[in-house]
């Protein structure tokens, strides 16, 4: 390990896949790398089909209800590896030390539960002081829910899409979770709606140090709020870095991303698109998974494995093999 | 997506078949329906064998209380049962479409509200129960059995075409058509009516198999065909009283009834997954 | 704390809901009455806009003139339509519904004695056809076995195409005769005695029921299982039961729920089949014979009550759907 201080969360080689009983196993991430330290706010970003959800899966071991498992890699969190975790660990682990905000906001909460009986069954598995009901209200009070009294005993069809939210990030931090993991919270809400949960999120970091890695498509969202950058492109990382090394892109694919982006494209300007599609799972080139799309690729690009991160942990890395040729740019 | 593909051509192959085994089976019961009877050395109606003599090899499904060969009364009575039921389906189904299609593109609220209480009315009655009671108003009889059904079955029929035709009346094509002019009847049926129906046809499917058990029910009940016509219901019912004594003039068309049934519903499963399989792509 | 945006809208959001609810309540309500007023009328004007002449059909074509006008006479048929719905519809509401021609009593005592057997073979068939339904539909959309799956598919159409009075009579042949399990007359009504006589009939008439529920059932949970808030539920970390009753079952419920109340009409028809096989003395085997002697009054006494059952079952269908599950009719 080339970083001294200690991580929360080491991903390395991460790979997945969903075995078939007649078929080749479908390879869906392969050379996924990247830390989270004690605290940090990581935004994953990448294309939808890139693997980010996967990955984020393999953490809260929920990769086997969808077919799919670790087929190599590690996942250390804190001392545990969590990639080959048994369903008996996975028992004892759940609702505890790591929490998970679900993708849509509107299908997240169970629409039979009340929001109390959901606060306190996440409630019922952490070891924090005070009665259930006292803490739910506190947790309420936490994620800016106001009338507390009336939404606990309200359905979530009852409630907002952000009020929904709320209560589902709520709900991930009734066990005191060192890791949030939040899956694009924010699909399917308003603009103004998604800013305000993403600054609580923020604001929970600051107060609680509590780790995040927060997933979008949405580099600006994540340049917003995040410490630090994990780029994915077809099941793989292909850029790590800080926020402010981000606005030097070290991989063609990153540089495709900021110039789409729609916040800082030039008022009269067309926008930029990234050329062609990623390529599909199972469907994968030799060589650079990217090259079928690079700007910049070279004849090296096409043959071979597909590249790693170059460069140290902790440092900027990226996986082009001519990261070089971007300087210019 | 390799995966996905594979899984698309499983489900066609499954719809498949449905479809093959349901026209199959179908095929060969009415194959049986033409050909038995008439190459049979019985006649299905005729008593003159001995009552009751259990299947072998001269009377295959045996002889019932009256002495007739179960076997030729069996394939006897499949034009009839898939008949009644074939035109006991049709006429609803027709009737059902055409009114709640035009409920769905009217404009008048009151003939709309009346006309939905009443489709709502009828549909509020259990099925059977409701035919039965038209049965002993206008009596017994295949063709009362048609009536019935058809009295019964155009409300289900409406209330699904009209909820279809209020789509289809603001649908893009019927819009344009109108404003390119098109006569209302021309659009009535040229646009509206043949997408309105390919949802009651498909229900006219599944009720199919309703209502060829239907028709075999209300025979069995003493409602249907008056003796001595061959019908599978009727046969059921008079080999009832001797069910302890013999049973194959019970189970023989029972079975054939089974057999007719089955075979609707396969093809109905087959379309249907055949369907959805096109509405995916 | 300042006044988010959200909790204001929220605000709205939840007095609309209330709103809604009560006007889905209210409408549910206000349907339903209209319907029963309809399934009145129809039942009042069966006989009369009947084709043909229902009179000469229930007297034959011998009855002479003089039979005819009394029938009619009766029947009530002779004076003005309106005078005939008038007396008709105060008359349900204190308890007439007429007389019956041929053993005098009156049609609600008709009703009121054989009525009891008919719900009891009624809730028996649905109660089976519950514990039937929920666990094939389980296993099955748990197992995610494909070979499961498609024999549940073939199984339950084909058992849907079945005819119910054949198989009730292939179960008497069976468990009647070979195995003296189950009689085929001799009905005592005294519970719990009448279970040995209505077991086998509320067995054959749940074989229209399971197939019918354990498919929508199977769907709604398949599609449960896709959704988010069950991967909620796992990471939760909640445990085996109440997850798979609050993550899997109670939501996917409701559909199957509002269906079993639509099923009540099926049930009924089939009961009426199985009174007539079985000889027991419920509701609809005294239609069958109303039927076969031209009893119009009782035909039309039965035929409504039965209407208005299902249009009560109907009601509390949609609002138990609606209370097993939110989303129902306010999504």
């Amino acid at each position: 390990m080339t970083n001294t201080t200690k991580k929360l969360l080491q991903v390395t080689d991460l790979q997945i896949g969903i075995p078939h009983p007649r078929r080749e196993t479908l390879v869906i991430v392969n050379k996924a790398s990247f830390d989270v330290g004690y605290g940090e706010m990581v935004g994953i970003v990448g294309e939808s089909g890139s693997g980010k959800t996967m990955v984020c899966r393999s953490m809260i071991g929920t990769l086997e209800r969808r077919g799919a498992k670790v087929l190599a890699g590690q996942v250390l969190f804190e001392d545990q590896d969590l990639a080959h975790a048994s369903e008996t660990t996975w028992k004892k682990l759940r609702g505890k030390a790591i929490g998970y905000v679900p993708q849509s906001a509107l299908a997240g909460p169970n629409p039979v539960l009340t929001i109390g009986a959901q606060l306190s069954e996440a409630l019922k598995k952490s070891d924090t002081k005070g009665t259930i009901a006292e803490q739910s209200k506190a947790l309420l009070e936490l994620v800016k829910i106001r009338r507390i009294d009336t939404v606990m005993k309200q359905y979530p069809n009852q409630l907002s899409g952000g009020m929904r939210q709320r209560v589902m990030i709520a709900c991930a931090l009734a066990s005191n979770p060192k890791l949030l993991i939040a899956d694009e919270p924010t699909t399917g809400l308003d603009v103004t709606v998604q800013a305000q949960i993403m600054v609580l999120l923020k604001e929970i970091r600051n107060e609680f140090g509590t780790a995040i890695i927060l997933i979008s498509h949405d580099l600006a969202l994540i340049d917003d709020v995040c410490d630090r950058v994990v780029v994915m492109h077809a099941g793989a990382t292909v850029e790590v870095g800080s926020v402010s090394e981000m606005t030097t892109p070290r991989h063609p694919y990153t540089v495709a991303l900021n110039q789409s982006r729609i916040d800082i494209a030039v008022p009269g300007s067309e926008l930029v698109t990234i050329l062609g599609n990623a390529p599909s799972v199972g469907q994968w080139p030799t060589g650079c998974r990217f090259a079928g799309r690079c700007t910049i690729v070279q004849s090296d690009c096409t043959s071979g494995d597909h590249p790693p991160l170059f460069g140290d942990r902790g440092a900027h890395q990226s996986a082009c093999l001519h990261a070089d040729l971007l300087k210019g740019r | 997506m390799s995966n996905a593909k594979t899984k698309k051509k499983r489900q066609v192959r499954e719809g498949s078949f449905g479809l093959y085994t349901g026209f199959g089976m179908m095929g060969l019961l009415i194959l049986a329906g033409l050909i038995f009877p008439l190459i049979s050395k019985y006649d299905p109606n005729q008593p003159g064998l001995v009552p009751m003599s259990p299947p072998d090899g001269k009377t295959f499904f045996g002889t019932d209380l009256l002495g007739r060969d179960v076997f030729t009364r069996v394939f006897d009575a499949v034009f009839i049962d898939l008949g009644t039921a074939l035109v006991g389906v049709a006429i609803p189904l027709t009737v059902g479409t055409i009114i709640g299609t035009l409920l769905g593109i009217s404009k008048n609220k009151r003939v709309n509200s009346l006309v939905g209480s009443i489709i709502d009315g009828i549909n509020a009655f259990p099925f059977l129960i409701f035919v039965i009671a038209l049965i002993a108003f206008i009596g017994p009889g295949l063709k009362s059995i048609i009536l019935a059904l058809s009295l019964v079955n155009w409300a289900r029929y409406a209330r699904i075409a009209r909820t279809r035709a209020v789509v289809v009346n603001q649908q893009g094509y019927v819009e344009a058509a109108r404003i390119l002019g098109f006569s209302k009847v021309r659009i009535l049926f040229k646009h509206i009516i043949p997408n309105v129906s390919s949802e009651t046809r498909a229900y006219a499917l599944s009720d199919f198999i309703i209502v060829i058990i239907a028709v075999a029910a209300l025979s069995f009940l003493g409602m249907g065909s008056p003796p001595p016509q061959a019908e599978w219901g009727a046969m059921i019912r008079d080999g009832a009283q001797i069910l302890t004594l013999a049973w194959w003039p019970t189970i023989f068309p029972g079975l054939a009834l089974c057999w007719a049934g089955v075979s609707v519903a396969f093809i109905a499963e087959g379309l249907q997954r055949r369907l959805r399989e096109v509405n995916t792509k | 704390m300042t006044q988010l945006p959200t909790d204001i809208k929220e605000a709205e959001t939840k007095d609309r809901n209330k709103l809604a609810l009560r006007r889905m309540f209210l409408g549910r309500i206000v349907r339903s009455l209209s319907v029963s007023f309809w399934v009145m009328v129809i039942a009042f004007l069966m006989i009369r806009l009947s084709p043909g002449d229902p009179v000469r059909i229930a007297l034959g074509a011998e009855a002479t003139e003089a039979a005819v006008t009394e029938m009619r006479h009766k029947l009530g048929l002779d004076t003005s339509i309106f005078s005939q719905f008038y007396h008709y519809f105060t008359g349900i509401f204190s308890g007439d519904l007429g007389m019956s021609f041929f053993s005098g009593l009156s049609v609600t005592n008709v009703v009121g004695t054989h009525l009891p057997v008919t719900l009891m073979i009624i809730g028996m068939s649905i109660l089976l056809g519950i514990i039937l339904a929920i666990p094939i539909a389980l296993f099955v959309a748990l197992s995610k076995n494909q070979i499961a799956t498609y024999l549940f598919r073939a199984f339950t159409s084909v058992s849907l195409a079945l005819p119910g009075f054949f198989l009730a009579l292939v179960g008497l042949l069976f468990f009647g005769t070979t195995l003296n399990w189950a009689p085929a007359a001799g009905y005592t009504g005294a519970f719990p005695g009448n279970l040995h006589f209505l077991w086998l009939p509320a067995v054959v008439n749940c074989g229209s029921l399971v197939p019918v529920l354990s498919r929508v059932l199977h769907s709604s949970l398949m599609d449960t299982l896709d959704e988010e808030f069950v991967e909620t539920g796992v990471i939760r970390g909640v445990r085996k039961i109440r997850f798979y009753w609050s993550y899997m079952l109670r939501p996917s419920l409701a559909p199957t729920v509002v269906l079993l109340s639509y099923m009540v009409g099926v049930m009924i028809g089939g009961t009426v089949i199985m009174e007539t096989i079985f000889s027991l003395p419920g509701i609809g085997r005294e239609l069958i014979t109303a039927v076969d002697s031209r009893d119009y009054p009782v035909v039309q006494g039965i035929v409504m009550i039965f209407g208005l059952i299902v249009v009560f079952f109907s009601f509390i269908g949609d609002l138990l759907g609606y209370l097993l599950d939110r989303r129902v009719t306010l999504s």
